[in-house]
Formats: structure tokens, C-alpha cells, sequence
């Protein structure tokens, strides 16, 4: 597989290179488009971004594997991320976590099998104030790829998953 | 007690605009910078102010912000770069969230000041990659105050030349460690390291470089407008101005409040969040973020400064406190913690990387009723391993809240010892 | 003053540059560290080492060592944290190695923290002839990945995961599929054997008896090797500490040392008899090449040999001037830098690296022509590179894009064969700009004001149609070196292998002082020498012109001095250089030759030629440790030593002399070198006083001026960078500091004319050209490295080819393909790049069965004489 960014994203590209003194200190956003733009960051992306911006191939891996928001591995149309820290612990956010474990049928960071959701416990989200607090990523939104759910509940949660079931059949 | 009802950063919030420069202006947003750029100020005056205002580090370690700014070489021919820490990920923590997503040229005008203040001409704000919002609203900001001659090559035609860049990071906690966020920016990954050098002699790519916390910085216009004392005043000795604090949990009303350093913390929590709620009786709290070690329900009419809460056995932490109520395990509230950290090392040095694995195996096998043979001891030792030894702060942090569940919760800790299960929650 | 476990430093230790790990180590005191080496930064990983610096814990190896701290490393507190932290580290791996052995000393158990998450699944790699990884005795302190960062500036390791899934990764697949240059170094620094050299499984169980250092004999670099052996058994090579290989090696230096022992190594001294050799004892060899030669003589040649030591090239041409009356005497740096020597020689005096390797630290920009130096000078191109990633700006000469091209700052593609133009019109661009040293033109040089008339009409402008570079180029190029406070050159063989070769390095002399850049630190004019010896064997008079010191022949008073020190005359006239003698044995004029460590029909260019001329002569004999085509040839063959058995001194590019040093007995009956020459001399009537090399190099300090310091207890350390005129003197790591070694003490601006090289009138048959080089896993003919296992790294000969040329072919990488042209035919195995430009191949000529000096041309430096291997037109088709 060979990958090479779209006119639109190289434009992207060399406007976030521009922002900084030397090339590699761009790496982070960069690999943030580039999962934008393939989805995710199989090994070819690395490569891809590591010529791109003269870093070595393996350094670039050492990065994408060392962050967690960088997918190394396909992931469902939704990301689906349900923080289980100590706001969200102590107001149900294992709960809901378990819930959708079962709704979905999926185990932590699986794929439904329609390829729509993946599920993932994480980490504080920085919502203790409207705990429990869920994030989903939404691989087609380039505007806004990721949207803040806060003071959910069970019912709440039903209510956002068949709200993006919705959205999926819309707009596969 | 101090006026209560100042605010700076939260004055305007009922306006849903204020996002935006036009009400940020209106509100008389970027005054400051005139102040400071066409009034005459000099860099070193406002330094002068910033250390006046007795403003301490709002990020979690508390250090003089003015101190800071002065540990910068007096001579060097390098470019000087102001770094942003928007790396908010502390768990219990979401002050500087708010700032970014509601009152964002609150940070970018601040920025500009201390740029000024600094000689520097870079600034880079390092937001967490989830906080989408943020760093929209940050870029949004910046791309306004560029389009009104605040920020670029030309400040208010004074030739002072400000860049701002908004960074997003990628889903690291440790790249709230300033050594590690500096990496970071620098396109790698997020491994803090040795110090010295400090980063004000060589940070960012190897120039000097002061890192500050989002609230830190957007209290200095402010302190520019009104000058350093008077925000030294609204707080209590040592503990300058205001801050804004959190309440999440096991509370009626969670969420945000700005008030001045040194309101106890019985206030903030009984008076601000309403108490517990559900009728729910507090057992006790995480003062200011995970790493802190926790405080019992009767310890919390301790003041809410620096030196209060450490001489109580604890930490200020980000000021965001996190309540717990009777009837939740604290060896499994613990042993979510210890999950937090072992996940969060970077992987570095080896205390760390083996010590936060170690201690969250054992300390689930602790709420399973199983613990190793040597029980707490063990835990203990293991935290005095990593305690001091490691090339940053997570490894403290780690260990320093196992510490201190265990001197205040010993009795509970001790009687999971060969339970076989919870003897809490079962 | 500082204080460690009451012992005091002197402040004079504690200089800013040392760690508290380092003063604890030199009063002694054991402080475990893992994740250390002198080699490589300061990681402060492994946190082994933590120790009480007034009174506060910190990190030995990561904090400096400062007048008045009072250290501690060995209180209760320490020890049994230490002791804990080793618990922890078992409880991740099994470490093997010092590591291993450390903790075993320390009693670690890994029964305190039982929660062990051991992996015994994680991964194994033995896909590569050299290294062997196992990740279950690593203990992540990451030695490897800055070693190969920062050594060898590879990249091929990093860590990946973060946390408890931390682990070393070379990236996805076989280990031998990473973009490893098997320099070694990973094994070398690995604490824990996670990372080892596969080759001491052969010596598994032998007890190390010695460590011998000596100097590496692949190339001009110089590296110092520390030899670990046991009984005749090497057991492994390690770099050591000298300024020029800071403990680092490369492929054929640390690895390619097996060939000792190959079953092919000339064992006997064989003679033709009934047309086959057979083997015969030395009295019987020894006596019938004298009486060949005496009866032959004065129609007699030499060809001395660049890879073996100054001894024995000194006693080669001694041999043959005093007791053969011919200076017919030459060395392989014919058909290497002997342009350089002569190009330098008449512009700045002295023919020969005007700076040091450690220059390449100091210099702010590098002007680097013609040379692939990651490649063919491995462990300097490494030292480039990390100058390079250090911020040193690159500036490359070279049809192809080189490692270090794609590295670059402006890499300037000429067209191959327009060296001249273009470093011309880079001249004309200094002038033009004028980005001149003025007071360095008008106190040091000669020549200036006719220089500039005739440059001045060479403008990148004006040469652009002729190299390609566009003009726009060259003069960022110009502004670039001008720029510079400390610019520097390094040149290679793509410099000299050309019909213009000695007049181009004229013409990097003509840049350097145009502005300024000679005499100093940082700067300078530095060929990198091809061959270990290649300075040497001319230092040491192997040229037909002068002998030792570059005395000329010609010279009454040098050659009265030499019949006083030799007690016997020398001829007057100029002897032949190499091609000359293969001219003049075709015509039937030189009757016998004697040729010393050269495979000659293998590596000199239109081997169909060379082949007629020895054949033509009446007697060859050769002097080898394997047999070649040329010794396929001979009458005689005498087993000669391979440096690793035998004493002795090489000189490197840098005019370093440095110890060869006996390590192992030369296998069967073969003997050293010199040994062979001080028998040959005696047999010829020519006897010598010799019993061992040091009484060579001292009657060599007699007779080169530039050598009467030199001895060999001086040269224990790190050998002595000639002239060294006198006993006291230190040695000269920079040439020409106050003045220059010509008429005047002035350097002389040189006026060179582009032209076309003649093989391009001839362009029979070929419509590609064709550059021959070298590749890393190789040396030269290849008869070392291809009887070790760098032979498994590189197989066949590369035939580098552009896509577009390629794909007109229909070839894809891997294809043989045949090359033919009015010189003959070779064979290469395709690999497509974009390393060469279209129309552009190359070859390499490692392997006898390529035989790709059949096609390299008949055409030759105007005045060194050097082939041009560098440009001959070939046309390439499927075999």
C-alpha cells in the first residue's frame, strides 16, 4: 500500500510546517492529519509522514505508538471513549462503561462488527465538573472529529448511541 | 475572609459570546496590552508586577511565577520561547478547560504580555488532543487577535513581534510534566528529561524557555491593569489573587469557582457545591488532583493555600478537589489511581516503569482480598523506591497518593489483607 | 575539591565535563550503572546509580561533578534501594551480560517482587549474519538506540509503547530487512546480551587471554581496534578510544576479520612448474624470484603494496632502487590519489591531508566532493553525519545522490566527468561575488590577479550547459563555503579517478584559499585516502619519481644522501609509474615485475590489458595472502601476513602513523611481510640488518626529514601525525599554519581549463555512462570481505540503475544484466535507484566473476597518471 495525502490535506500540511522552527516539531499535528485522513496510522502512514518531514521511520513509530489518540489499528466510524477516572468512577462512569460493553457486544477498544463503533475505556477527560463524561470521535466529521458527552447516564447514553446509529445509516 | 465576590477571569461568563474578541473588547479585553505596549511599560515592569502579585503557578506545583520568569538568562543570543501548558489531565481536574473554551483571550492576551515581558517573540500553547474544543476556540482566538494587529510581527504598530501557536498534543498525561511537553513539542515523544538544565537555559529546541499553566498566564493582564499588589491583595499572604476552583464528585453541584487563594476548603465544598449529595456522607477527599494524597472528611477546614495544605499532609495540587462518600472502597478508589499511572509512565526510567506496574498489581490483588505476603509493607517499600528516584514527578506521583491512602485509610487497607474480597463493596 | 566517601578529587578532575558517576569511578568507589557508556549521552534511565550528593539523591551519571559536593554511594539507604531497584529489573527481563553479572554479584533474587511479568514471548530476531537480538534479557536502557543514533547516526532502533509495554523496536519484520549498516555498536554498548554479535558463537567457551590494539587495514581511516583473543582465536573486535574512532567501527573493521583463517589463505610458497604452481620451500622461492630479478634487472618494476605497512613499502623500494638500479617503482595510489598528491603538491607544497578528522567537528561547513563516505570511509562518514544532524551544513559534490547527498544542504548533481567546470565556475562565483579572504590572498598566495582574469570567464552561467548544476546553485554553494568562519573540504575518489583528476584537486585547493581556509583548525583540503596505507606507502617512496619523504630521484644531493644511509647508488631517471610499466611490458621492454598485495587484473581498468602485459613478461612474482588472477599469472608466489600477524605501522589519511600490532601467528608457513623482503634483499646481495619492524621505522627517521621524530615507543598512544621533525615534536595535526612549502612560502592559484574526457569522443557501443565505486560490506577486490560472512550482505556486484533506464530495459532490481563496450564485457545484478541519474550507472567491483574492470577505459589522468574508472560509456542489456 503506497499513501500520499490529498491536495486538500498537503495544503493542510504545509501550513502546520509552517508554525514551527524546523520540520520534526510538526510531527504530532501532522500525524493527527494524517489519521484524519487514512483513518488511522497503519505503518505506511508513519513512513509516509516520517519522509515527509525528515524524521526516521522508526522515530516517527516510537511517536505513534507512544500517544494514545493515534490509532494504530482501524477503528469504528464512532470512537466511542468512556472515561472511567476518579469524578467519572465516582459517579458512574464504570456503569455506563459496562452498559455499553454489553449493548455493543464488544469488549474495551473492540469494533462492533458493522464497523460502526469502537469502544474504549480512557482516561480523565477533563469533564470532572459534568461527570461522567464520554467523548466520541467521529472519523467522517472533519469539522468537528470529536465531541464532548457530558453528565451521562445509562438512559442518556442509549439515547447517544441510537442518536449515532442514526447518523451512520444517514451517512455511511 | 476575603471579598468573595471579586472575580477576573469568571466576571463575564454569563456572556455566551465572550469567546469572541468583540466581547472580550467590549468587556474591556486587550485594555492591558495597550496599557502596557502604548503606555510605556517597559518588560521589566511587568515583571516587576507579575513578581509583586505574588501569582504562583497555577498548574499543580505552586512555584512564584515571577521567580520563574527570572531564572531566564540575562544574555543570550538564542531566541527566548514562552511555552503554554494547556496539557490539562490531571484527574479532577478541568479549570484550564474552561478558560480555553470560554474566555480564550483571556490566555492569548495574557500570552502576548508575557511575551513582552520576556523578550520573547514564540509562544506555543501545548493543549491536550482531546480538548477539540479548546484548541478550536484557542486558534479562533488567535487568528482574531491576529486580524486586530495583537498578534504578528507588528504588535499595535509598537514593532514588538508575537507568534502564537496552538499545539495540539496526542494523548499523553506526562506531557504535563514541562520537560516532557517541551519533547513533545519538539515532535517526539513525551519522556521528561534529566534536570538540570533547567528548561530557562535550555528548553524548547535548546533555546530558553519558561513554561506556565493556562490560568497562570491569563491572570496577568489583569495583574498589567491593575497592577501587581492589588492582586496580591485579593489573595492571603504568600498566595496571591484569585483562582478558580473545582468540586466534582459525590457533590450536589459540581463545577468551577473563582474565588481568592485561602478560602477553606469547607467553603468551597459545603457552601459552592452544595454538599453531598443524595444524602450521601463525605469520607474524604482528593484535594487537588489524583496525585495528591487524600484528606478525611474532618480534616477539610483546611485553608486553601500552598502552605496550609501541605503542612495538613497534603497537596494544593490544580485546586480542583474531588469528594468521595462513605461507602466507596478506598483500595479500590486507590487502585484506579494506581491503573492511571501505570498507564500514563512513560516508560523511561525503570523505578517508574516497573514500580506503577507493581504497585497497581498488587493493590488490585489488595482489593481482591489477595495481597502478596508482606502486605501494606511491601506497597510501601515499593513507594519509597520510587519516591525521589525517578528522572521526573510522575513516579512521586504515583506513589505519593498509595502513601498517603494508607496512613489515613490504614485500618480499611489492613483488613482487606487475606479477606479474599472487599470487604467494602464486596 | 569534591569529597566521595571521604576521599577527596582534586578540583583539577572536576573540569564541568564529568559526571558525579565519573569522580566516583576514578577513587574507585562501585557504583552499579546500567544505562551509561562514555560513548553515547546521558540517558539517566535505569536509575541504578542513584547516589547522595549533599545529602539530596540523585542520578550519578546524570549530574555534574562540582567543586565542594560531598558524595556519598554507599550508605544502608542507598544499598538497599539499590538492591530493591535490581528486584524490580528481574522482575523485567532476564539480563544476560555486565548487567547480569552485576546483579548476580548483588544477589538479586527477583523473589521480593513476585508479581513478575516476565516476558518470556516477546521478540527474537537471528535473521542477520552479525547481530543477534533477544528481547527478554533487555532491560530498556536504551544504550542501543542512542548508540545507533549517535554513533552511527543509523536509526535504526527506537523505543516503542510507552509505559510497562515499552520495548525496543527495529520497525516491522526481519531484523535484516531494518536499515542496519552493521556497524555493531548496539552490540558493542548492550549491557544485558539482548543484543550480541552472532560471530563469538564460534568461540563459545575459549577464555579471553589478551586484548592487542591495533590499526584496521580496510581503509584510509585509521580506526583503532582493540583485538580480544584467545590462543589463535579472535574472539571479537572493539573499537578503541583514539581520536580517530572515538571507539567506533564499521561492517568490515568490528566484523570482517575471518578471512584469517579461510581455508583459501596462501599457506607455502608455490612456483610454476610444468605450467602449474606448486607448492616449494622458501629457499627454493626465495632464490630463483632474486635470480629472475637480477638477471632482468634493470628492466625489473615494482608494485609496492597500500595495504600492508610503511616497513615494507620502505624496504620494497629500497630493494629495487639500490639492488636493482631502477626507480620502476610505484603503488596502488596510482590509480587512487595520486592526483591528489600531485594536485596538492603544486598548489599548497605538500601532498597530503592538510587537517585532521577532528576537524570534522570543528568545521561549520563541509564541501564534500566526490567521495560516498558512509560508504567507502564508514566510520568518518558516520562522524559527518552527526555533525550534520549537529547542524555542520553539507555541501556535496557527486553525480549520484549519495547517503550523504540526501543529507545535504545543496547537493550540486554534476554530470560525471565536469568536475573541472564546475568547481570553476564555483571559483568564479567567489571571485565574481567577491567572497574572498583578501589578506590571506595578498600574504599567503601567489598568482591571484592572472587567476582572476582566467576565472572570470568560467561563471556558473557559463558552465552550467557543461556540469548541469543550475547556476543559482553554485553560488548558494559559493556564499554558503564563503560564508563560513571554519569551511572545510573532504574529497574522494570521484575527485581523482578522472582525465582531469590531479587538475581538479588543483582546483579544490584554488577554493580553499580563495578564502582563506588553510592553516588553521576546522578548514583545509583532506583527501580521504583510499587504502589503510595508501599515505604511507608513499610517504615511503613507492613512486617512481622520489623516494622516501617525497624526495626526488632526480635531486644529486638526495640521491648522494641516500647512497651514504643505503651504501649503494640509485638511478637519476624517473622509473614508470604503473600504467607505464604495463605499456612497457606489452612492448617487451619491462622484463620481470614484482607485484606485493595488489590483485591488479582485478581492480586496474581495462583488465584485458593488464592481462597482456603481464603475460608479456618474462617473470612475475607475487607476494599475496590469497590467491588472485594476478597470482593465477605468476612464477612465484610467496605467502605473505595478513595484519593481523604481524608488526608494523600504517599511515592514514591524516597522516597519522599508527602500531600494527601481532596479534596470531601467520598461518602455515606463510611469514610478514618484511620478513620476506629483508630475504629477498639477502638473496639478491642486498643484505639487511633487520630483526624486527622498529628497526625499519628508525633508519626511515634517518632518511625522511618529515619522519626524524618518529620511533615506535612514541607512537604507543595514539600515534604521531607527520612532519614530525624532531624528538619532542607532538606531531603536526595541521599543515601550513604559517606558510607553505613552495618557492616563496606561497601557495599558487592554479589556471585549469575545462575538457571533455576522451573516452567521451569514443562513445562506441555505449549509451549510458558507467561510474565504478564501492560498497560498504566490501573492500576493493573484495578477496578479504568476501570470505566472511559480509559476503551473505552483499552477494553479487550492483548494477545501480534510474527507473526510466531500467524501465527502457524492461529490468527490475534483482535482474543480471551484461555491459559491454569496445573494452570488454561485465556483468551486474540490477538494483533500480534514484541514487543515479538517468543515463548514469554503476558497478562495483568486488566480485572477480563481475569482472567489471573489463570495461572501465584505457583513458588516464594527464598528469598522475591515475585510470579513469569514474566515466566510460557502456551499453547494458539483459543477460
Amino acid at each position: 500500500m503506497s499513501l500520499a495525502f490529498s491536495d486538500a490535506a498537503m495544503r493542510r500540511f504545509e501550513k502546520i510546517v509552517s508554525r514551527y522552527p524546523n520540520k520534526q516539531a510538526a510531527l504530532l499535528p501532522v500525524l493527527h492529519l494524517a489519521q484524519e485522513e487514512f483513518g488511522y496510522v497503519p505503518p505506511e502512514a508513519m513512513e509516509y509522514v516520517g519522509a515527509l518531514l525528515g524524521v526516521p521511520p522508526i522515530k516517527v513509530q516510537h511517536v505513534a505508538t507512544f500517544y494514545t489518540m493515534y490509532n494504530l489499528k482501524p477503528v469504528g466510524r464512532f470512537h466511542v471513549q468512556v472515561c472511567t477516572n476518579i469524578a467519572c468512577y465516582l459517579t458512574g462512569g464504570p456503569e455506563i462503561f459496562a452498559h455499553l460493553k454489553r449493548k455493543l457486544g464488544v469488549e474495551n477498544k473492540g469494533t462492533t462488527a458493522d464497523g460502526v463503533f469502537t469502544l474504549e475505556e480512557v482516561e480523565c477527560l477533563a469533564a470532572c465538573g459534568n461527570a461522567p463524561a464520554i467523548q466520541v470521535n467521529d472519523k467522517h466529521d472533519h469539522e468537528w472529529p470529536i465531541v464532548y458527552h457530558e453528565d451521562q447516564t445509562v438512559a442518556k447514553v442509549d439515547a447517544l448511541i441510537a442518536d449515532l446509529r442514526k447518523k451512520a445509516s444517514a451517512s455511511p | 475572609m476575603k471579598n468573595l465576590d471579586v472575580k477576573i477571569l469568571t466576571k463575564h461568563l454569563d456572556d455566551p459570546e465572550l469567546h469572541t474578541l468583540a466581547a472580550y473588547e467590549r468587556h474591556g479585553g486587550y485594555g492591558a496590552l495597550r496599557k502596557a505596549l502604548k503606555g510605556g511599560m517597559t518588560p521589566e515592569k511587568i515583571h516587576e508586577e507579575v513578581k509583586a502579585s505574588n501569582l504562583r503557578g497555577r498548574g499543580g506545583a505552586g512555584f512564584p511565577t515571577g521567580i520563574k520568569w527570572g531564572f531566564l538568562p540575562k544574555q543570550t543570543e538564542k531566541p527566548v520561547y514562552l511555552v503554554i501548558n494547556a496539557d490539562e489531565g490531571e484527574p479532577g481536574t478541568f479549570k484550564d478547560r474552561l478558560i480555553m473554551e470560554r474566555n480564550p483571550h483571556s490566555l492569548i492576551e495574557g500570552c502576548i504580555l508575557s511575551c513582552f515581558a520576556l523578550k520573547a517573540n514564540h509562544c506555543f500553547i501545548y493543549i491536550r488532543g482531546e480538548l477539540f474544543k479548546a484548541i478550536k476556540r484557542i486558534e479562533q482566538a488567535i487568528e482574531e487577535a491576529r486580524a486586530k494587529g495583537y498578534v504578528g510581527p507588528n504588535v499595535l504598530g509598537t514593532g514588538f513581534r508575537c507568534e502564537i501557536v496552538a499545539h495540539p498534543g496526542a494523548g499523553a498525561y506526562i506531557c504535563g510534566e514541562e520537560m516532557a511537553l517541551i519533547e513533545s513539542l519538539e515532535g517526539k515523544p513525551g519522556q521528561p528529561r534529566n534536570k538540570p538544565p533547567f528548561p530557562a537555559h535550555v528548553g524548547l529546541f535548546g533555546c530558553p524557555t519558561i513554561v506556565n499553566n493556562v490560568e497562570t498566564i491569563a491572570y496577568v493582564p489583569w495583574i498589567v491593569e491593575n497592577g501587581g499588589q492589588a492582586y496580591s491583595d485579593l489573595g492571603s499572604d504568600r498566595n496571591g489573587g484569585l483562582k478558580i476552583w473545582g468540586v466534582s464528585g459525590s457533590v450536589k453541584r459540581p463545577g468551577l469557582w473563582e474565588l481568592p487563594m485561602g478560602i477553606p476548603m469547607r467553603y468551597l465544598i459545603e457552601e459552592c457545591a452544595g454538599g453531598m449529595k443524595d444524602g450521601k456522607v463525605m469520607k474524604g477527599v482528593i484535594p487537588g488532583g489524583s496525585s495528591c494524597p487524600p484528606m478525611l472528611a474532618r480534616e477539610i477546614d483546611v485553608a486553601l493555600d500552598i502552605e496550609s495544605i501541605k503542612k495538613a499532609g497534603s497537596m494544593l495540587g490544580t485546586g480542583c478537589v474531588t469528594v468521595f462518600e462513605e461507602g466507596i472502597c478506598t483500595v479500590r478508589l486507590a487502585q484506579r489511581i494506581a491503573h492511571f499511572y501505570e498507564h500514563e509512565s512513560c516508560g523511561q526510567c525503570t523505578p517508574c516503569r516497573e514500580g506503577t506496574g507493581w504497585l497497581y498489581r498488587n493493590v488490585k490483588r489488595l482489593e481482591h482480598g489477595d495481597a502478596l505476603e508482606g502486605g501494606l509493607g511491601l506497597l510501601e517499600s515499593i513507594c519509597n523506591r520510587i519516591l525521589g528516584n525517578t528522572i521526573c514527578a510522575l513516579g512521586d506521583a504515583a506513589a505519593m497518593p498509595i502513601q498517603g491512602f494508607i496512613q489515613r485509610f490504614g485500618d480499611e487497607w489492613a483488613a482487606h489483607l487475606g479477606a479474599g474480597r472487599c470487604p467494602i463493596q464486596g | 575539591m569534591l569529597t566521595i566517601d571521604g576521599k577527596s578529587i582534586p578540583l583539577a578532575c572536576v573540569d564541568g565535563r564529568h559526571t558525579v558517576l565519573d569522580a566516583a569511578r576514578a577513587v574507585g568507589a562501585h557504583v552499579p550503572a546500567f544505562c551509561s557508556d562514555r560513548r553515547v549521552t546521558t540517558g539517566g534511565h535505569c536509575r541504578m546509580c542513584m547516589v547522595e550528593v549533599d545529602g539530596r539523591v540523585v542520578a550519578a551519571c546524570a549530574t555534574a561533578a562540582r567543586d565542594g559536593q560531598t558524595v556519598r554511594t554507599d550508605t544502608p539507604r542507598l544499598k538497599a534501594y539499590r538492591q530493591d531497584l535490581g528486584e524490580l529489573v528481574v522482575s523485567e527481563a532476564a539480563a544476560g551480560g555486565r548487567a547480569g553479572a552485576e546483579l548476580a554479584t548483588m544477589g538479586v533474587t527477583g523473589e521480593r517482587y513476585p508479581l513478575r511479568r516476565v516476558a518470556a514471548g516477546r521478540p527474537r530476531d537471528e535473521s542477520h549474519p552479525y547481530l543477534r537480538l533477544d528481547l527478554n534479557a533487555c532491560i530498556l536502557c536504551r544504550l542501543c538506540v542512542r548508540a545507533c543514533d549517535e554513533l552511527q547516526g543509523q536509526f535504526v532502533y527506537a523505543v516503542t509503547g510507552r509505559g510497562a509495554s515499552t520495548h525496543i523496536s527495529w520497525g516491522e519484520g526481519a531484523f535484516k530487512d531494518s536499515p542496519c549498516v552493521s556497524c555493531g555498536a548496539c552490540a558493542s554498548i548492550c549491557p544485558t546480551g539482548a543484543i550480541t554479535d552472532r560471530d563469538r558463537e564460534r568461540s563459545a567457551g575459549l577464555i579471553e587471554d589478551r586484548v592487542v590494539q591495533t590499526t584496521c587495514s580496510y581503509c584510509g581511516v585509521g580506526c583503532q581496534l582493540a583485538v580480544h583473543a584467545a590462543g589463535e582465536h579472535i574472539l571479537r573486535i572493539e573499537g578503541a578510544r583514539s581520536p580517530v574512532n572515538h571507539e567506533h567501527l564499521c561492517v568490515k573493521g568490528r566484523y570482517a576479520h575471518t578471512f584469517v583463517h579461510h581455508e583459501d589463505r596462501l599457506r607455502e610458497p608455490l612456483m610454476r612448474k610444468s605450467g602449474v604452481l606448486t607448492p616449494v620451500t622458501w629457499r627454493e622461492a626465495l632464490d630463483r624470484v632474486a635470480s629472475e630479478l637480477r638477471a632482468a634487472a634493470p628492466n625489473v618494476a615494482m608494485l609496492s603494496s597500500s595495504r600492508c605497512t610503511n616497513e615494507e613499502n620502505y624496504l620494497a623500494q629500497k630493494w629495487f632502487r639500490a639492488a636493482f638500479d631502477t626507480n620502476n617503482v610505484d603503488c596502488c595510489a596510482r590509480v587512487c590519489h595520486a592526483p591528489s598528491a600531485a594536485g596538492m603538491r603544486a598548489t599548497l607544497g605538500t601532498g597530503a591531508a592538510t587537517n585532521s578528522l577532528e576537524d570534522l567537528e570543528r568545521c561549520d561547513v563541509l564541501l564534500l566532493s566526490g567521495s560516498n563516505t558512509t560508504e567507502s570511509h564508514p566510520v568518518t562518514g558516520a562522524r559527518i553525519k552527526q555533525a550534520v544532524l549537529g547542524g555542520t551544513r553539507l555541501i556535496v559534490v557527486d553525480p549520484r545522490r549519495t547517503e550523504l547527498a540526501r543529507m545535504a544542504d545543496l547537493h550540486l548533481r554534476l554530470e560525471p566527468g565536469t568536475n573541472v567546470a564546475l568547481l570553476n565556475s564555483l571559483a568564479a562565483a567567489l571571485v565574481d561575488e567577491g567572497l574572498l579572504d583578501r589578506a590571506f590572498l595578498e600574504t599567503r598566495v601567489e598568482g591571484f590577479e592572472a587567476y582572476a582574469r582566467f576565472i572570470s570567464a568560467c561563471l556558473p552561467e557559463d558552465m552550467e550547459a557543461i556540469t548541469g548544476v543550475p547556476a543559482s546553485q553554485v553560488r548558494r554553494a559559493a556564499r554558503m563555503y564563503a560564508g563560513a568562519a571554519r569551511p572545510m573540504q573532504a574529497h574522494g575518489l570521484g575527485m581523482t579517478e578522472h582525465f582531469q583528476g590531479s587538475e581538479g584537486v588543483m582546483l579544490l585547493c584554488n577554493l580553499a584559499l580563495l578564502v582563506g581556509a588553510v592553516g588553521r583548525e576546522g578548514v583545509g583540503v583532506n583527501p580521504l585516502r583510499g587504502q589503510n596505507n595508501v599515505q604511507g606507502a608513499a610517504d615511503m617512496g613507492c613512486q617512481p619519481d622520489s623516494t622516501t619523504g617525497y624526495q626526488r630521484v632526480d635531486d644529486p644531493a638526495v640521491r648522494a644522501k641516500f647512497t651514504a644511509a643505503w651504501g649503494r647508488p640509485f638511478p637519476e631517471r624517473e622509473g614508470l609509474t604503473l600504467p607505464q610499466m604495463y605499456d612497457a611490458a606489452r612492448r617487451g621492454e619491462l622484463k620481470a615485475m614484482y607485484i606485493f598485495g595488489e590483485d591488479v587484473v582485478q581492480t586496474d581498468p581495462d583488465a584485458h590489458s593488464v592481462v597482456a602485459a603481464l603475460r608479456a613478461l618474462d617473470f612475475l612474482a607475487v607476494q599475496e595472502i590469497f590467491p588472485s588472477r594476478t597470482s593465477a599469472l605468476a612464477h612465484v608466489v610467496l605467502p605473505g601476513a595478513s595484519f593481523l600477524e604481524k608488526d608494523g605501522t600504517f599511515t592514514n589519511g591524516e597522516r597519522r602513523i599508527q602500531r600494527v600490532r601481532q596479534v596470531l601467528d601467520p598461518v602455515g608457513d606463510a611469514r610478514p611481510d618484511w620478513r620476506i623482503l629483508c630475504d629477498l634483499m639477502a638473496a639478491s646481495g642486498f643484505p639487511q640488518p633487520f630483526t624486527r619492524p622498529s628497526e625499519i621505522m628508525d633508519e626511515i627517521a634517518r632518511v625522511h626529514p618529515g619522519f626524524t621524530g618518529v620511533s615506535y615507543p612514541r607512537l604507543v598512544r595514539n600515534g604521531l601525525q607527520w612532519p614530525v621533525p624532531s624528538a619532542e615534536h607532538p606531531g603536526t595535526p595541521i599543515l601550513h599554519r604559517e606558510s607553505f612549502p613552495l618557492p616563496g612560502g606561497k601557495a599558487r592559484l592554479v589556471c585549469v581549463e575545462y575538457r571533455r574526457s576522451p573516452t567521451l569522443d569514443a562513445r562506441r557501443g555505449g549509451d549510458l555512462m558507467l561510474i565504478t565505486g564501492r560498497v560498504l560490506a566490501h573492500y576493493n577486490s573484495g578477496s578479504m570481505t568476501r570470505r566472511t560472512p559480509n559476503a551473505t550482505l552483499e552477494p553479487a556486484d550492483r548494477l545501480q540503475m534510474h527507473p526510466t533506464d531500467a524501465d527502457a530495459r524492461g529490468l527490475r532490481t534483482g535482474d543480471v544484466v551484461r555491459l559491454e563496450n569496445r573494452f570488454g564485457e561485465a556483468t551486474g545484478c540490477v538494483e533500480v535507484t534514484d541514487a543515479v541519474a538517468p543515463g548514469t550507472v554503476f558497478l562495483t567491483f568486488h566480485h572477480p566473476e563481475s569482472n567489471t574492470n573489463f570495461v572501465t577505459s584505457d583513458v588516464q589522468d594527464r598528469i598522475a597518471g591515475c585510470p579513469e574508472y569514474k566515466l566510460v560509456p557502456v551499453a547494458v542489456s539483459r543477460a
